[in-house]
C-alpha cells in the first residue's frame, strides 16, 4: 500500500512521514534547504516496517485535484493508496487555540525558523494529531 | 497492454477529442461534423468539480486502454507526481503513456469552453468549441499518429 501524507505546504506532511518512519532525528534536522530542494509535489520518503511506501504531497490550493488524479490513476492500475490530510488533522488538534493555529501557519511558510525554535513542539503536536486519527 | 492517458486543462475538449481519435470513435481521414463531435462521450460534458479524475474512453486496435483527464494549470506538476507515484508503486514506464493535448487548443476553443463551463451558455459555448476543434483537427490526428508511432 502507498500512504500519502498531504497538505498545502511541505513542512507538515514531510514531518508526518518522518514520524511514521520513526526518523525523529531527521525531523529535528528539518531545514529550509530540504524544502527548496523539492520542486515536485509528490516525494517518496521511505518504506515502513510493514512494507508500505510513505510519500508526502504538497498540493497548494489544489487539494481535491491532486487527490482525484492520484486516486484515479491508482484505480486504473489497481493500486491501494491511503490519503491522510495533515492540515485537517492538525486543525482538529489545535481547534480554537489561536496561538497554535498561528504556529501552524508560521511552520508552513517559515519552516526553517519554526524548525529551529519549535521543532520539538511541532513533533509533539503532530504526534498527538496522528495518534488521535489512529484512535478514530 | 498499455494505459494511455491524454490530458489537457479541463478534460472536456482537447483530451476527449484526442482519445476519441485514438480509439477510432472519430475519423482520421476527414474532419467530423458537429453532430459527430457532440456524439463523442463526455465531449464538453465532464463536470468541472471532477477535473483530475481519469475517464475511460475505450480500447484501441492493439487492445490498449485509452483514458483522458483534466489537470487545470497543474499539468507539469501532476504528471511529475503521477510518474513518481507509479514509480513508487513499482509500475514500469512501459505500462503507461501520458500525452498532453492542451497545446493543440486554440483561442476559440478556450473561449467556447469558458462560455460553456463557467458562464453556463452551454449551446453557444459548445458550438464555438466545435468550430475551434474543427480548425485544428488535422493537428489532433497528427498527434495521435505520433503517439501510435511512439508506442510501436
Amino acid at each position: 500500500m502507498i500512504i500519502i501524507y498531504h497538505g498545502r505546504r511541505l513542512f507538515w506532511p514531510y514531518l508526518a512521514c518522518l514520524l511514521h518512519l520513526k526518523r525523529t532525528t531527521g525531523a529535528k534536522q528539518f531545514s529550509h534547504e530540504r524544502v527548496i530542494l523539492w520542486q515536485q509535489a509528490l516525494m517518496t520518503v521511505g518504506t515502513d516496517e510493514a512494507g508500505n511506501a510513505i510519500c508526502c504531497l504538497a498540493h497548494g490550493r489544489y487539494r481535491c485535484l491532486y487527490r482525484r488524479a492520484l486516486a484515479g490513476v491508482a484505480q486504473v492500475f489497481g493500486l491501494k493508496v491511503l490519503f491522510l490530510d495533515i492540515d485537517y488533522l492538525l486543525l482538529q488538534e489545535v481547534k480554537y487555540n489561536v496561538f497554535r493555529r498561528f504556529l501552524l501557519v508560521v511552520a508552513n511558510y517559515i519552516p526553517w525558523l519554526f524548525g529551529k525554535f519549535a521543532g520539538e513542539s511541532a513533533i509533539h503536536l503532530l504526534s498527538s494529531a496522528l495518534s488521535t486519527q489512529q484512535e478514530e | 497492454m498499455l494505459n494511455i492517458i491524454y490530458y489537457c486543462f479541463a478534460g472536456a475538449h482537447a483530451s476527449v477529442v484526442a482519445s476519441a481519435i485514438h480509439c477510432g470513435l472519430l475519423p482520421r481521414e476527414r474532419v467530423p461534423s458537429r453532430q459527430e463531435f457532440l456524439a463523442v462521450p463526455y465531449y464538453d460534458r465532464t463536470l468541472p468539480e471532477l477535473v483530475g479524475q481519469p475517464y475511460f474512453m475505450g480500447l484501441d486496435e492493439c487492445g490498449n486502454k485509452v483514458y483522458f483527464m483534466g489537470m487545470w494549470s497543474q499539468r507539469l506538476k501532476i504528471i511529475t507526481a503521477l510518474g513518481e507515484f507509479l514509480d513508487t508503486a513499482g509500475v514500469k514506464q512501459n505500462q503507461y503513456f501520458f500525452q498532453d493535448a492542451f497545446p493543440l487548443i486554440n483561442f476559440s476553443t478556450k473561449l467556447g469552453g469558458l462560455l460553456s463551463k463557467r458562464c453556463h451558455f452551454t449551446e453557444m459555448g459548445r458550438s464555438i468549441t466545435v468550430w475551434g476543434i474543427k480548425r485544428r483537427y488535422p493537428c489532433f490526428v497528427e498527434l495521435v499518429k505520433k503517439v501510435k508511432q511512439q508506442l510501436t
